[in-house]
């Protein structure tokens, strides 16, 4: 009988006594916060993951720059979202679900800069000149980060010389404490770029080991280039000549011979972030190719040419670069012309354009026709030699200053159509994004996108600040 | 000891020796094991296994009592002769009197528990794919929708309304004590859904006995960390000892949609965008001439056909069930297809008298062939409705085309693959010891062991070279439960207790490859493809120790008491925070048990009352979201690379939920069964995804901060309201009413200053002070009569026609006011007749889907037929604005037009049954019973006349926080089945 009590205790004992380290078990998928600044691999780990943040959709994995497409005037909307079939027709609304996915993957570019600027230095192991590449390279892409949110949250430096309201700026890292800041003005933010551009261009190489990582990473001419955009947009003449100046005096950028070199990392590349079939920014809602291919080529066909394109590229025969399309269904069921700039919808491994040599070229001539009253000449070679001859067109001759602007601006936007511009480009220049629109009107609210509603329900600093008519 | 004198008494008597035979009444088979005593004494024997006994009796005695469980117990007067023949019948009420708790059963009676059972007869030849189905409208407050028409959808289950906003709401599941794997959304792709599969899709509803729900904190406070959702046991079908039996079973039937949306016809569509162009100033472009209706070519009659046997018997020390179902199903939706073949063993064995071991095992395949669905242009109901009206499925050569985004849905469902296979199983295999008299030990080893795959393959037509997936999920579980449990009758003092203790653990792994790229359409595997774009692995694990106790006192079958505590370790829960909790105590006074009640009075045969408080928790909280952690697979340029992916927080734990009851049991009128229960649930610590600004580069930290309330009330009313030989009518009703409130939120005012919380949804948020699934919506008002301008409301009442955000209100509740069934069932002779309702009331409905049938200014899909009737000159009362109004381009926005009533009452299942006469299957000598039926499903609804769809609809599945939302989600089939049940 004792026995059976023995066993009754033993029992009773085993039941109760657990062990704590069947207990903790670790996330397979991650590293703690503390590992990741301990190793240079961890370190560049995290370097490379705000590039990889830049590389969605929502950053420059097309939307914002399909969206500014579909604000502008060379695109139709022919797709099925009812959320960019709102901006398209500037009746969006606060709540607008990619407008809010949009500013919540740029904050993430730039708290993930943030944070590399804040823990780099106390990295073991790793050299003070990678430090500070790494601080360079975060803060690049901080830059274009708060550059890409300044165009599409804020009315154009031409409407009240920069003291409209912008984004939040936020530099420090977050380790837990939320705050709450306020949105500052474009002035504040366009000097907030400046500064971090100029201390790129200090630490940045000019070129790395691989094609792929001197077209891929930051580097100085890039940084340059996107310094000569800002000023471009700011109408600092002197200042984007001298930005474009610096960013081709790196020496390893020209244009290319033909329309050959997309995803090619070539001397036209001057930031162009690399996607592959594995890694990319495409998904399930879109990615460059889907938004810009027809269906048969693996697209969903949304956004073909505009009429208003296709007439730009018709009012001179011959342009090489209307050849760049393709003829295929559209959402609607009808046929129409897209862009073949992406062509890979089904694994949506093109590159995504950022900045190229001929984008350098033409802020270059278009800050120098804006300095001289009278048709300035390099500028006219940069037009007729560079951009047109390639094209396939004659070369154009402009008795005026104003008319080697509108010629500058005509190449531009059938140059750099589908990457991102037109919309900037059209509102820097005081016009209208849709002609006979008088919602498109320069200056018009809803020509600029709602601060997320989320964001304001979430950020007392933002309450009162949304933007007019949303 | 007043025993024992008498023992020594009769011992100086002359005993005599009396035999005979136990049967059953239904069929006359001998019984083996039945207790067979002396009336009032220790003496008796059992039956032989040819039911035959022979006990020698004193002279004294009077009377024999004939027990067995399953069966009525019989007493008979001991006459003159020495055989006694005695025919058992069976007992369905004492099997009722033992309900299944947590970690045991209890009497019925003395239980203070509120729990509610479904049984097998009530879900037994329904075509049901998942056992939760079998939940709906059974038992009050158990409100279960179903959330889609597609095969193997996750219903939306909440418990006395939903206790969790962020944190996972399925209730736990426990088949044979062994909890259930249930990580839903990482089993299964959403496919364009709202949420993944049903987790439970393995469990066949015909392999189970039983299903009790655990309601009050003083059923569930024994599941701890794991209650506060309410807790599902299932029991599953075991072997009696006794003539073995076989059954068999089959039903075939066919299936329709309740509803199907009505959309312009090529026709109608091209005059339609025709003039809104015009109208515009706008070109009209050469639209083809060619029609095709999409609709009528993916919508067929669905049909379904299941086949169950079982084998089940035994003798007094083993027990045995054997038994095994296939079943296969075509929706009425092309290209959904689900066969199912489950088997299922148990074993009962008594090794010696104090050692009894057993085993149940589970075995399950499901084979699927799975569609897109909802908010997916490849969804084949969405694509049908959607497809612009003169696009074609066929090119000229008669070969599919590719149609676009909207996709061609025929080519897909033609040329592609998306199956989907599991297999399940789960078991356990326990013995039990015991130890001394009243003291018992229990030691129980389960498994759940879940593998699922899907394959997906995309051919050339649809996506250029071809596109695949396949993924493997793994979740494997194990468990151990060891009992110590004791049990003491002194006097009128009954008391029961148990120790226990578990530890429980699982391993989730998530295997994916991805590729494009194929040479042929014939080679549907990843291994063909000539660019794998992804190859991933993931492993989640967890892991619960714990410690449980409870305590059970009764005094003389009146007073009643029970105590019960759980303590939980778990992995998920932070370092600050790693063992919770729980307890619950309950009392109850069964009055009709008094001396000063009489019984026999005609109004109230029996009265209990009981109130309960206590606390359990929810778990469902992620794996390891107390880590902060950067997340690996963030690469570029080649190299792997990390981004930040948790906010810490080590004080991240349970939610807990503080539950009172009271409740009120009595049978009254001698006919009628009355339960009445009301309760008062506060959970507090609730896990919420806090809203973090962006700007902080995250969007929420995972904090447990936040408490809700729901109160309620229930009735279930059990009725046999006619009883006579020949005729009998029973009326089953149950009815929920619960008020869900959230009381605080972590800091995130709206305009008013009220702090909310959305969790996936624009449209649906929970608000404090206002139901967790209120929806915030401007109020749309109509179409001016005089301008032909679609009017919204401002906050302030006066109509707009541009709206802002912040004239949004809270315009509704996707939780119902009440809910709940009625079953009326009649039998004639040998018909049956059973009707069966469910009903729903005051809750709104969200139907997405309409912001694109009635998507006025996009020529890219297609439109219903009701925006035909836009607004032409002043006057008309028309449906949609005029074709140049300027808000052409914003009526579509939401608002309130896409809100609609979803009360409704639906005639859930009818069925009409004949069992042939006893005397015509005695003369076969094979068959013991054979019934024959006819059972429709869906086949009535009453909705609110301006429902577009099926109101029985909450595509978001398992979600608290999004319900009631559809976009598109497949309305529930009508089906018609013919079936036979026969036994041998």
């Amino acid at each position: 009988m004792k026995f059976k009590y023995y066993i009754i205790a033993s029992l009773i004992a085993l039941a109760f006594f657990g062990c704590e380290k069947k207990l903790d078990l670790k996330n397979q998928q991650s590293l703690s916060n503390e590992d990741v600044f301990k190793s240079p691999s961890t370190a560049l780990g995290a370097l490379l993951g705000v590039y990889s943040t830049a590389q969605t959709l929502d950053f420059y994995g097309s939307l914002p720059q399909v969206i500014a497409d579909y604000m502008g005037n060379n695109v139709d909307f022919v797709g099925t979202f009812p959320t960019l079939q709102d901006l398209n027709n500037f009746s969006a609304v606060a709540t607008n679900s990619n407008v809010s996915t949009l500013w919540q993957v740029h904050y993430q570019v730039i708290n993930r800069a943030n944070s590399i600027i804040a823990n780099i230095n106390s990295v073991d192991g790793l050299s003070a000149q990678d430090k500070a590449q790494y601080i360079g390279e975060a803060k690049f892409l901080r830059a274009l980060a708060y550059f890409q949110l300044a165009n599409l949250f804020a009315q154009p430096y031409q409407v009240n010389n920069g003291t409209n309201l912008c984004v939040p700026l936020v530099l420090d890292e977050f380790t837990g404490a939320i705050t709450y800041p306020s949105r500052s003005t474009l002035n504040q933010i366009h000097t907030q770029i400046i500064n971090d551009l100029n201390d790129a261009v200090a630490v940045l190489p000019v070129s790395y080991s691989s094609a792929a990582d001197t077209r891929g990473r930051a580097t100085k001419g890039a940084a340059y280039g996107l310094l000569s955009r800002l000023y471009l947009y700011r109408e600092e003449w002197p200042k984007a000549e001298a930005a474009a100046r610096s960013t081709l005096a790196q020496g390893i950028y020209n244009t290319a011979a033909d329309y050959t070199f997309y995803s090619g990392n070539t001397e036209e590349d001057v930031f162009t972030i690399q996607n592959s079939a594995i890694d990319n920014g495409k998904t399930g809602s879109g990615g460059w190719a889907s938004f810009y291919n027809p269906a048969a080529l693996g697209g969903r066909g949304d956004a073909p040419f505009s009429q208003s394109l296709i007439d730009a590229y018709n009012s001179e025969a011959g342009d090489k670069r209307f050849n760049l399309k393709i003829t295929g269904i559209a959402t609607d069921g009808l046929s129409r012309f897209f862009t073949s700039k992406f062509p890979d919808a089904t694994n949506n491994s093109d590159n995504s354009p950022v900045i190229r040599t001929t984008e350098i070229y033409l802020n270059l001539a278009e800050s120098l026709a804006r300095q001289n009253l009278t048709p300035n000449v390099e500028a006219i070679t940069i037009l007729n030699s560079r951009i047109r001859l390639r094209a396939g067109l004659g070369p154009k001759a402009v008795a005026t200053q104003q008319a080697l602007i509108d010629a500058l601006l005509i190449e531009r936007r059938k140059e750099l159509a589908f990457e991102g511009h037109s919309r900037m480009d059209l509102l820097r220049n005081r016009q209208s994004l849709r002609a006979g629109n008088t919602a498109a009107a320069f200056g018009a609210p809803k020509t600029i996108l709602p601060i997320p509603q989320r964001e304001i329900d979430n950020n007392k600093g933002l309450q009162g600040q949304q933007n007019p008519s949303y | 000891m007043v025993i024992a004198i008498l023992c020594c008494f009769v011992a100086f008597a002359q005993n005599r020796t009396i035999t005979g035979k136990v049967t059953t009444k239904e069929d006359g088979q001998p019984l083996p094991g039945v207790s067979v005593k002396v009336t009032g004494t220790k003496i008796g024997t059992t039956t032989l296994a040819d039911g035959s006994f022979t006990l020698s009796v004193p002279p004294n005695a009077r009377s024999l009592e004939i027990s067995y469980i399953g069966y009525a117990t019989q007493t008979i007067e001991i006459g003159s002769g020495s055989v006694m023949n005695v025919s058992l019948s069976e007992d369905s009420k004492a099997l009722s009197e033992v309900v299944v708790v947590g970690y045991g059963t209890q009497n019925k009676t003395l239980s203070t528990q509120s729990t509610g059972v479904v049984k097998a007869d009530s879900f037994k030849n329904m075509p049901i794919q998942t056992p939760q189905q079998a939940l709906q409208g059974q038992i009050a407050g158990v409100n279960m929708v179903n959330s889609s028409g597609v095969l193997g959808a996750e219903a939306q289950i909440t418990v006395r309304g939903g206790s969790s906003l962020s944190a996972g709401g399925r209730p736990l599941y426990v088949i044979d004590g062994v909890p259930l794997n249930s990580s839903g959304a990482d089993y299964t792709q959403t496919q364009g859904g709202s949420s993944a599969l049903n987790p439970l899709l393995n469990i066949s509803a015909n392999d189970i006995e039983s299903m009790t729900v655990l309601k009050d904190a003083s059923a569930v406070a024994i599941y701890g960390s794991r209650g506060s959702n309410g807790v599902i046991l299932i029991t599953t079908k075991k072997g009696a000892s006794g003539k073995t039996k076989i059954n068999a079973d089959f039903f075939t039937g066919f299936s329709e949609p309740t509803v199907l949306e009505e959309m312009m016809t090529a026709d109608q569509f091209r005059q339609f965008r025709s003039d809104y162009l015009r109208a515009n100033g706008a070109a009209v472009p050469n639209y083809p001439t060619s029609s095709y209706n999409w609709i009528d070519a993916v919508v067929r009659t669905g049909n379904m056909n299941t086949a169950n046997l079982s084998a089940s018997g035994g003798d007094a020390k083993t027990q045995f069930y054997v038994g095994g179902t296939f079943s296969d199903e075509s929706s009425y939706t092309l290209g959904n297809d689900l066969e199912r073949l489950s088997g299922r063993f148990s074993l009962n064995h008594k090794l010696s008298d104090k050692i009894s071991v057993g085993l149940n095992y589970n075995l399950s395949r499901v084979n699927m062939n799975r569609i897109n669905t909802e908010n997916s242009t490849a969804a084949p109901l969405s694509a049908a409705y959607l497809q612009l009206p003169y696009v074609t499925p066929y090119g000229s050569d008669g070969k599919y085309v590719n149609t676009g985004f909207i996709a061609n849905v025929l080519a897909i469902e033609a040329t592609g693959i998306n199956k989907n296979y599991s297999n399940r199983s789960t078991g356990n295999a326990f013995a039990e010891w015991t130890i001394i008299e009243n003291l018992k030990f229990k030691t129980d080893w389960g498994i759940d062991n879940y593998g699922i795959d899907e394959k997906y393959r995309e051919a050339d037509i649809t996506t250029p070279g071809g596109y695949g997936y396949r993924t493997h999920n793994v979740d494997n579980k194990w468990l151990t439960t060891n009992t110590l449990s004791y049990s003491k009758t002194l006097n009128k003092h009954n008391l029961k207790g148990m120790l226990g203790y578990s530890f429980e653990t699982s391993i989730l792994t998530q295997i994916t490859v991805e590729g494009t790229g194929f040479v042929s359409d014939d080679l549907p595997n990843i291994g063909s493809a000539s660019t794998p774009t992804t190859a991933s692995e993931e492993i989640f694990d967890w892991a619960l120790e714990s410690q449980f106790a409870r305590l059970n006192y009764d005094y003389d079958n009146r007073y009643l008491f029970e105590g019960s505590f759980r303590r939980d370790g778990s992995s998920r829960f932070g370092e600050n925070k790693k063992y919770g909790n729980f307890y619950a105590l309950s009392g109850g006074w069964i009055i009709s048990n008094e001396k000063f009640f009489n019984k026999s009075n005609n109004y109230v045969q029996s009265l209990k009352l009981t109130a309960s408080y206590g606390t359990a928790g929810n778990d469902n909280i992620g794996y390891y979201g107390f880590m902060g952690t950067f997340a690996s697979g963030a690469n570029y340029l080649g190299q792997a690379g990390l981004t930040p992916s948790v906010v810490p927080n080590p004080d991240l734990s349970w939610e807990e939920t503080a539950q009172f009851d009271i409740g009120i049991s009595a049978r009254i009128f001698k006919a009628v069964d009355l339960q009445l229960n009301y309760y008062n649930k506060n959970t507090t610590g609730l896990l919420v995804n806090a809203p973090y600004p962006f700007t902080t580069g995250f969007d929420s930290a995972a904090k447990n901060v936040g408490t809700l309330r729901n109160r309620g009330f229930e009735i279930s009313i059990n009725s046999e309201n006619i009883k006579n030989t020949n005729f009998s009518w029973n009326t089953a009703f149950n009815i929920a009413f619960n008020k869900n409130k959230v009381m605080s939120l972590p800091t995130n005012p709206d305009e008013e200053g009220r702090n909310f919380l959305t969790g996936g949804s624009s449209v649906q948020r929970a608000i404090v002070g206002y139901s967790k699934n209120s929806f915030y919506l401007i109020r749309y008002k109509g179409i001016n009569p005089q301008t032909g301008n679609a009017e919204w409301l401002r906050k302030d009442g006066t109509a707009t026609t541009s709206p802002t955000a912040a004239d949004r209100v809270i315009a509704g509740k996707a939780d119902p006011d009440f809910q709940g069934g009625i079953t009326n069932s009649f039998k004639y002779k040998n018909f049956d007749l059973s009707a069966f309702f469910n009903y729903s009331y005051g809750n709104d409905v969200y139907v997405d889907g309409l912001t694109f049938t009635d998507n006025f200014s996009s020529g890219s899909f297609n439109k219903s037929p009701e925006l035909l009737n836009y607004w032409k000159q002043a006057g008309d009362n028309a449906f949609a604005p005029a074709l140049n109004s300027p808000t052409r381009t914003t009526y579509h926005q939401a608002s309130t037009k896409q809100l609609l009533d979803g009360s409704y009452l639906r005639l859930k299942s009818l069925t009409l049954g004949y069992n042939l006469p006893a005397g015509l299957l005695q003369r076969t000598k094979l068959f013991s019973s054979v019934r024959f039926y006819f059972l429709a499903q869906n086949i009535w609804t009453i909705k609110d006349k301006d429902f577009r769809g099926d109101p029985e609809i909450s595509a978001n599945g398992a979600s608290n926080l999004v319900v009631g939302q559809s976009f598109f989600a497949l309305p529930q089939a009508k089906s018609y089945t013919f079936g036979v049940n026969i036994g041998f």
